[in-house]
This record gives structure tokens, C-alpha cells and sequence, in this order.
């Protein structure tokens, strides 16, 4: 399942690469009109992909759009006097980062012991945090249709996160407003 | 709409930097049709290619608006072409930049809505006026001579290409350079290969001269065997066996020896290549990250305008030695404070017009800003204006009225140092608080900014000629000397310049004085705080395993305790990452020689914190009051004597002086074995004695005193960290007087103990 969605992921990175560069180079500032309306037609599948993952053996999605990959955590340095959320900083080749632990923000079982050193590098224009997990799962298609709002069920994770539901009980973050420097902003 | 929000996600990004290029465009072309009316053909041709081609591409991204407006905008120039714009004209123009700029910087974020029917409105009311008006009708007036500096404005923008270079976006750049930095610990690791490897050949060469030494020997069991009676047929194989193995065996070892030996080398070789080309790199990187101040000019000139025209004066800008090249990042927290000094000079020193003619000045005013590199790689700018300068004398007289210093003090300052306190906050000599400055904030955050770069900023001025503000900043971004420390289990930069010494804490010069420990250091009482404290961090550190940092002023100064310093070493200071937008106590982190991120405490926290003030003023340390305790009381116990034995220096200096303070003659020992020659050595009224310690410990202690001594009946106190039945039972058997926990250590409590015993 992985390597089918890997390829899928290394394909539309290429596509993104290619238009990237060509907008660079003004090729779609002349053809704009035709480049842009022709893709409004075909039926886009109604679903997105998802970088799964498991905290508290609760198991999250968060859409790939906002995430850049998954890191090997080696060292984190804790930042002193910083709330219980932030688990500390680490260096991204040299990109200071900080790392997030959503058990805290998300008011799961605090007291359960991470499972993995693997983190999600999450980033939303300039903003990028690390979430730690205790597992990543990959990659998975999620169809719109799969995807109920939020219940009742969920109560103690705070209900801004939560952009919904699937029926295998996979909570979908809600990337926005988790990646806002305004939810987690520490200023002292 | 159903595209693929990915691909409008990209379009969008795509869009705002070409449409960012354009309002750049137009706003320079706006401001120089304003300065100088000549050249409006040639600019208004310059809008309408602008206006067009924004008018394109805002089609392309759905901005329908935009599209619109822009589309009117050029109807309205193409009228304007041989004309004078009229003043209002300009102003619906400058708002529609400043519309479409929101718009640009707005697109694409959640319930994002093009704002702009008033706009649009106006534009339209604008197009159907001129159609009433014969756009031909004025000429523009030829008036006054060209401005000189107006060619300087219109030059050509430092980011256009040239026939060698390309354009890259800076993030791409800053990646690149950070990558480049990456690069540090492949050369750090490439020194750890060669130190391993000469383990590996110290290790083998010890072998090898061990087995020198051995081999004859083996040599000789099998040789003379060899030589000896064949009835042993079998040994004498074996031993023939065994010597073809050492005989192998030895070119095998030196074999390998001479690989490793060339593996060294080679090593060796590389390390110093990887080294000079990560070094070259570094420096390089660090030159790419370098821009020339006048990618500035244009967004100063606009707001020497913008303020000119707000405030009704007529305001030019001189810029000097823009071709200095500054880090960029620190260009950009140099913005701010610039253009913060712009207003101040604009707002406070240039006058009006009237006001200037009075004097015989010019009408037009000017903002000078100047720039030098002054050497050691800082770079001094120079804010000036031509204006009316300071009035020392309001600046005094304001200063006293808002009680900012006393009379007596001011009356000493020199016209300097009054003027510094200009940087004071709460601080303006304007008589009316103006919408733009004098809310005597700005001067403080000018100040407080510069510093942040390890800059400064003064202030001169020449009353009725000049004020001008000089700013010395370092080009490049920051590095700075710290010194490594560890508190509790991490370890932490402490900026060298914070600190004026570091002294380990001897055991004579610790002090306890009403509760709070104190170190006496060059024959002053310094407060000891433990930095753990302050950073709230767990450490078990204790006094005699401390290094004592004598922080502060020298009015004021502390000692700041650590666990270890190992060392100190430049480090380049970066911010913490969002969201960690201000951390108490904490100025950013740094990456060490080792490879592993460090914070790097922000001392000017640490010195202002809540912890440390509260300690200090809660119960005034440096007080001596607590050693004059009623002399009388002291006479009539002086001739008591106390031997305190306890191993750790922190117990035993609060004991000691906890003692000492009722009035008690003390002498300490570090351990039992100390403790019981003293205590033969001298006559002691009472013996306080720890429970854990090295060689003798207090119940073997207390066994000696009661059982070997000559004087075994004197009152024995053990006092431990042991609460256990168990040791106090034992305690009780050998024959101590009094039992006292650690834990339950209350200062009265003791005494009270030491009265009833002696």
C-alpha cells in the first residue's frame, strides 16, 4: 500500500516541481488563462491523501498538504519554562524546529510513554513544528464521503483540532488551525 | 470553483510575487511623479505597462476586482499621459496600491474576500470626472529646477538581472546556507574518525610491543623442541604448526599495521579537505547572505514621503553609502528602528515651513542617512536631519517633571548623557503627543532592537542646525563567546560578556546570613541564587559541587551558582523557532562544537527575574543586622565550643553558621576521622555530627568519643539525611544524646536542641 501511494506522492511532486518551475519562468503568466481553466474540468477524486499516525493508541490523519516528511528524532533539547506541549526544540539540517507533543494539546493519556522517535515535520507556509508520535502508519487515500464530523465522542480534544471523523474512528486534524502560530504561540 | 486547490495553492504563490514586483513598480513611478512632475510621461507610461500587466495576471488567480480597477486605472492614465495628475488623482492611486497590496498579502488565506468596492466606486466616479474635463487643458507647470536626487531614485533596482547573474528567491538561499552549515559535523565527525583510529593504533601498537617482548620466548619453546628427541612425535608437529602461525601471524600483524598506518593518512588528508572546503564554504555562505543597504532606498523614500506629506513638510532623503553590505537578517531587524528614527526626525526635528524660512533655512528638509563600515566588521549609520535640534534644556526640565532622575544627578550629567535619557521610556519633549511619534515608546524599542544586534545607538544633536542618531551594529550576524555550563542535566550557553568572573565556592566563603546564603567574594557579601532556580529546572546541585558566576552589575553584583563549566567557545546565537516567540530567560539556542543544540541564556532576564528580585528584596541579604545579635548573649556563650562534623560543605557552613550566629564558638571537620583528632586536639562543650561520610562515620565517630577518648561523656547531636527506626535505634545505642533529620532542618529547632544539651 505504501510503495502504490510512495509513487503516487513522488509523481505529484514531480508535477508540482515541473509547474513550479515553469511558473517561474513566466510560461504560465502568458498562458494563464488556458493553463488554469482547462484543470477546472476533470472530476478531481473526492478525497485526499493522509499521513497517518498513532498517539495514545488513537489513531489521527493529517492531511499531506501540511506535512513535509517524517524525522528520525535523535536529541531534543528541552527549552526551560515552556508549557508541558512543547517537548523542546531540535535542528532540521539546520532549520531550528520545535517539537510538538499533541498528548498534551489534545488532553490524551499523559502518562503513556512514547512509542517511536518518529515525528511528523508539519508546516503551513513559514510555520513548521515537528509532532512527535509513537508511530507513523503512512500514507492512506481518504474519501471525503468517509469523513463525519466530529462527535460527542471526542470531547476532550479540543474541538478546533478536529476536522472530523472517518468510521474506522481515525480523528482527521485539522491542519489549519493547528499549524497557527496562534494556538501554540509561547510568549512570555 | 472545483481546481485543484494544490494547483491554486501554487498559482496564488506564483501570482503574489509577480504582483508584489508590480506594486513595487508602482509605487516607485507614483513617488517620483510626486517629487518630480517632469517626469510624469515617462512614469505614467511606466504605470500603465504595470497597471496591464497586474490587470493579467490578477485575471489568472479569479482576483475579478482587481482585474476591474485596474482596467479603469489605465483609462484614467491614458488620459494622463501629456497632463498633470491632479492631487486627487494621486491619492486614489496611492489607496488603490495600498488596496491591492492588502488584497495581494491577503490572497489565499481562509475567508479571504476581495475588499475593494469602495475602491472601485472611487475609480469609477474618477473615469467618468475626466471625461467631463478636457484632459488636455493644463499643462504641467514647469517649475523649479530637477531635483538632483531624483535620478538616484529612479535607478534601477538592485535586483535587476544582468546579463551574468540570476535571481533566486532568499529562502532558497538561506536553505542553501543553512545546509551549508550542515556541513560542520561531517567535519567534526571526520575528526572523531582520526582520534578512533589512533586509538585502534595505540591500542594494536601496545599489543605489538608486548608480543616483541614475548616472541623470543615462543620462539625458544618451539625451536629447541624442534632440536630436541623425536619420540614426542605428535608435540613436535604441533609445535612446528604453531610456529609456521607465529611466523604468519607476524607479516599478517605488520600487514595490517602498514594498511591501517595508510588508512591514517589518508583520513588525515581528507579531514583537512573536508575542513578548508567547510570552512571556505561557511565564509562564503555567509557572504551570500550579505545585501547592500539600498535594497532599502525605495521603501525609505516612501516613507520619508508618506511622513512628509502627513505632517504638511516638505522632507527630501539623502541616502549615502548604500553600497554597504549587511546580513540581511539584520538589515531586517534594522528596518524597524530606522524608520522609527525617520518619523522621530521628520515628526520632532524638522520644522515647518514658516518655521524654517524664519530661520533662513531651505523649505525642503532633508534626511540624511549615512553609512561607513568602521572596521571589526560593524558598520556605523547615521540618521540625520537638518532641523531644529534638541533643546537640552526641555529635555531636562521634562525629565524632572516625569521624576525620571533626581535634581542633584541631572545638574552633573553631561549634555550626553541628558541626552540618552531620550532612550528612556515614557520619555517625549514633544508638548502634544503626535499620531507618528512621541509616545515616548519608540526610542526605547529603537534602543531595545539595536541592542538585540549587539549594536548601539546614541543620540548628538546641534541646536537649530541638526539631530542626528548614530547607530554601530555588527554586518554580520551575530556570533558571540559563551561559555558552556550545565545546569541540572543540560547544558546551557552563558554569554561570556554577562559575566565578570567565575570562581569555584570555598568552603571559608560561603555564609549564611538570615536564611540566605551568601558568598564572600573580594570582601563583599554576594547573594548566591542557583540558576536552576531561576530556569525552574530540577538539579540536585549542591553548594560545595558549585561554580559561582559573578553576574550583575557592579553596583549589584551576584553569584549565579552552575553545576560545571566546561569551557568556552563562539557560537552563532540563533531565535527559537516558532511558536516560541519569547521564552523567559532564554535569548535562543546555538548548535556547540559537539554537534548538540544548546539554549543560550538571556542574562538581562535572568538579572530582572521575578525569582531572583523576590529573594533578593524579600529579606535583604547583604544586611548585616543578623551578626549583631545581642552581645550579651554572645559573651555569655562564647566560651561554648561546637564541633560541627559533616562531609558536605553546605551542611557544615550552615551549621557552622547557624551556630555561630547564637553566639557559639565552632570548629568543623569534613569527616569522622578529622572530626575525632579535633575533637582530642580540643575541648568541645558539644559535637554535631553527620551520619554518612568517608573513612569514619558519625555512629563509628560517636563510638570512638564515648569508648577511646578523654572526655567521653560530652553531648553528641547526629544529624542525617537517615530518618529510618532503624538508624535511629543505632544512634541511640552508641550513644548519641540527640537524633536531628535533615529533612525537618528548622534553625530554632537545632538551637533549641544545642541549649537543653549544653
Amino acid at each position: 500500500m505504501t510503495d502504490e501511494h510512495g509513487k503516487e506522492t513522488v509523481q505529484q511532486e514531480i508535477l508540482k516541481r515541473k509547474l513550479d518551475e515553469y511558473l517561474r519562468r513566466g510560461i504560465l503568466r502568458r498562458r494563464a488563462v488556458q493553463l488554469a481553466r482547462p484543470l477546472e474540468k476533470p472530476a478531481i477524486p473526492p478525497g485526499k491523501q493522509y499521513v497517518l499516525f498513532e498517539i495514545a493508541k488513537q489513531r489521527f490523519a493529517f492531511d499531506i498538504r501540511y506535512t513535509d516528511e517524517v524525522f528520525q528524532l535523535k536529541s531534543i533539547l528541552p527549552v526551560p519554562e515552556t508549557p508541558p506541549y512543547i517537548v523542546g526544540i531540535i535542528s532540521l539540517r539546520g532549520a531550528l524546529t520545535t517539537v510538538i507533543d499533541l498528548r498534551h494539546l489534545f488532553n490524551l493519556q499523559e502518562n503513556s510513554v512514547l512509542g517511536s522517535d518518529k515525528a511528523i515535520i508539519a508546516k503551513r507556509g513559514d510555520f513548521q513544528i515537528a509532532l512527535i508520535t509513537d508511530d507513523v502508519l503512512g500514507l492512506e487515500f481518504i474519501a471525503d464521503d468517509d469523513i463525519q464530523p466530529a462527535s460527542i465522542i471526542l470531547s476532550n480534544i479540543p474541538r478546533q483540532y478536529v476536522a472530523g471523523i472517518t468510521s474506522d474512528a481515525t480523528i482527521i486534524i485539522n491542519g489549519e488551525s493547528l499549524l497557527s502560530i496562534d494556538a501554540l504561540e509561547v510568549n512570555q | 470553483m472545483s481546481m485543484d486547490p494544490e494547483f491554486i495553492a501554487v498559482l496564488q504563490t506564483a501570482f503574489k510575487e509577480e504582483a508584489n514586483e508590480h506594486l513595487q513598480n508602482i509605487s516607485v513611478n507614483l513617488l517620483s511623479i510626486d517629487k518630480d512632475p517632469e517626469s510624469t510621461a515617462e512614469s505614467v507610461e511606466k504605470l500603465l505597462r504595470v497597471f496591464h500587466s497586474l490587470k493579467g495576471s490578477s485575471r489568472a488567480v479569479n482576483l475579478v476586482k482587481v482585474e476591474k480597477c485596474c482596467q479603469i486605472i489605465e483609462s484614467i492614465l491614458i488620459k494622463h499621459k501629456q497632463s498633470r495628475i491632479s492631487d486627487t488623482t494621486m491619492a486614489i492611486l496611492n489607496t488603490a496600491r495600498i488596496m491591492f497590496q492588502r488584497t495581494v498579502d491577503e490572497l489565499g488565506q481562509e475567508g479571504f474576500k476581495e475588499d475593494l468596492d469602495d475602491l472601485l466606486n472611487a475609480l469609477k466616479e474618477l473615469e467618468g470626472e475626466n471625461t467631463v474635463t478636457t484632459p488636455f487643458t493644463t499643462e504641467a507647470p514647469r517649475n523649479e529646477a530637477p531635483e538632483e536626487d531624483s535620478a538616484e531614485m529612479r535607478a534601477p533596482r538592485a535586483r535587476t538581472s544582468g546579463a551574468g547573474s540570476i535571481r533566486l528567491p532568499v529562502e532558497q538561499l538561506e536553505n542553501y546556507v543553512k545546509l551549508s552549515e550542515e556541513l560542520v559535523y561531517a567535519k567534526l565527525a571526520s575528526e572523531q574518525r582520526i582520534s578512533e583510529l589512533s586509538e585502534i593504533q595505540s591500542v594494536l601498537n601496545q599489543w605489538s610491543r608486548r608480543w616483541q617482548r614475548l616472541r623470543p620466548e615462543v620462539e625458544n619453546i618451539t625451536q629447541s623442541d624442534i632440536g630436541g628427541n623425536g619420540s614426542n612425535g605428535g608435540n613436535s608437529r604441533r609445535l612446528t604448526d604453531l610456529r609456521e602461525f607465529v611466523d604468519m601471524h607476524d607479516s599478517f600483524v605488520a600487514k595490517m599495521l602498514e594498511t591501517l598506518n595508510s588508512i591514517e593518512k589518508s583520513v588525515v588528508a581528507d579531514e583537512r579537505t573536508i575542513h578548508n572546503l567547510v570552512d571556505s564554504l561557511l565564509d562564503r555562505g555567509r557572504e551570500l547572505t550579505l545585501v547592500p543597504f539600498e535594497i532599502m532606498n525605495n521603501l525609505l523614500s516612501r516613507i520619508v514621503w508618506d511622513i512628509g506629506k502627513q505632517q504638511n513638510k516638505q522632507v527630501e532623503l539623502d541616502i549615502q553609502g548604500a553600497d554597504v553590505q549587511i546580513d540581511r537578517n539584520i538589515l531586517d531587524e534594522l528596518k524597524d528602528p530606522i524608520i522609527h528614527l525617520i518619523r522621530n526626525c521628520i515628526d520632532h526635528g524638522i520644522e515647518t515651513a514658516e518655521e524654517r524660512a524664519a530661520c533662513g533655512k531651505s523649505a525642503t528638509a532633508t534626511v540624511f542617512i549615512s553609512l561607513e563600515p568602521v572596521g571589526s566588521g560593524k558598520v556605523k549609520i547615521e540618521v540625520r536631519d537638518d532641523g531644529r535640534g534638541i533643546d537640552v534644556g526641555k529635555v531636562k526640565k521634562s525629565a524632572l517633571e516625569k521624576r525620571l532622575i533626581r535634581k542633584e544627578l541631572l545638574d552633573n550629567f553631561s549634555e550626553e548623557q541628558i541626552l540618552s535619557l531620550l532612550f528612556r521610556s515614557s520619555f517625549s519633549t514633544r508638548d502634544e503627543v503626535s499620531a507618528i511619534s512621541g509616545r515616548g515608546l519608540g526610542l526605547t524599542i529603537v534602543k531595545e532592537n539595536v541592542e538585540r544586534l549587539n549594536g548601539t545607538v546614541t543620540i548628538s544633536s546641534v541646536p537649530g542646525q541638526e539631530t542626528k542618531f548614530t547607530i554601530m551594529v555588527p554586518v554580520r550576524r551575530a556570533t558571540m563567546v559563551g561559555i558552556t555550563a550545565r545546569i541540572g542535566n543540560q547544558t546551557m550557553v552563558v554569554p561570556t560578556i554577562a559575566i565578570n568572573s567565575a570562581v569555584r565556592l570555598q568552603d571559608q566563603d560561603v555564609r549564611m546570613l538570615q536564611g540566605k546564603w551568601t558568598l564572600n567574594y573580594n570582601d563583599r557579601l554576594l547573594p548566591i541564587i542557583r540558576l536552576a532556580d531561576i530556569l525552574q529546572i530540577e538539579s540536585k546541585l549542591s553548594l560545595e559541587e558549585s561554580i559561582a558566576l559573578i553576574v550583575g552589575t557592579s553596583d549589584y553584583p551576584i553569584a549565579l551558582t552552575v553545576e560545571e563549566v566546561s569551557g568556552e567557545q563562539e557560537v552563532a546565537v540563533k531565535n527559537l523557532p516558532a511558536p516560541l516567540t519569547r521564552v523567559r530567560n532564554i535569548a535562543g539556542a546555538t548548535q556547540l562544537k559537539t554537534g548538540d543544540l544548546a539554549v543560550v541564556i538571556n542574562m538581562k532576564d535572568v538579572l530582572t527575574s521575578p525569582y531572583l528580585v523576590g529573594t533578593l528584596t524579600g529579606e535583604s541579604p547583604l544586611d548585616s543586622r543578623p551578626l549583631s545579635r545581642t552581645t550579651s548573649d554572645r559573651e555569655e556563650r562564647s566560651k561554648k565550643r561546637i564541633l560541627v562534623v559533616e562531609d558536605s560543605i553546605t551542611a557544615r557552613v550552615l551549621l557552622k553558621n547557624i551556630l555561630e550566629s547564637a553566639g557559639y564558638e565552632v570548629m568543623v571537620a569534613a569527616d569522622g576521622s578529622d572530626g575525632f583528632d579535633k575533637y582530642r586536639q580540643t575541648e568541645f562543650d558539644l559535637v554535631v555530627t553527620d551520619v554518612e561520610m568517608p573513612r569514619v562515620n558519625g555512629f563509628e565517630l560517636t563510638t570512638k568519643i564515648r569508648h577511646e577518648s578523654e572526655r567521653p561523656d560530652v553531648p553528641i547531636i547526629v544529624v542525617t539525611s537517615l530518618a529510618s527506626l532503624e538508624d535511629r535505634k543505632r544512634g541511640v545505642e552508641v550513644g548519641a544524646n540527640a537524633y536531628f533529620v535533615k529533612s525537618n532542618f528548622e534553625k530554632s529547632n537545632l538551637l533549641d536542641m544545642v541549649e537543653r544539651l549544653i
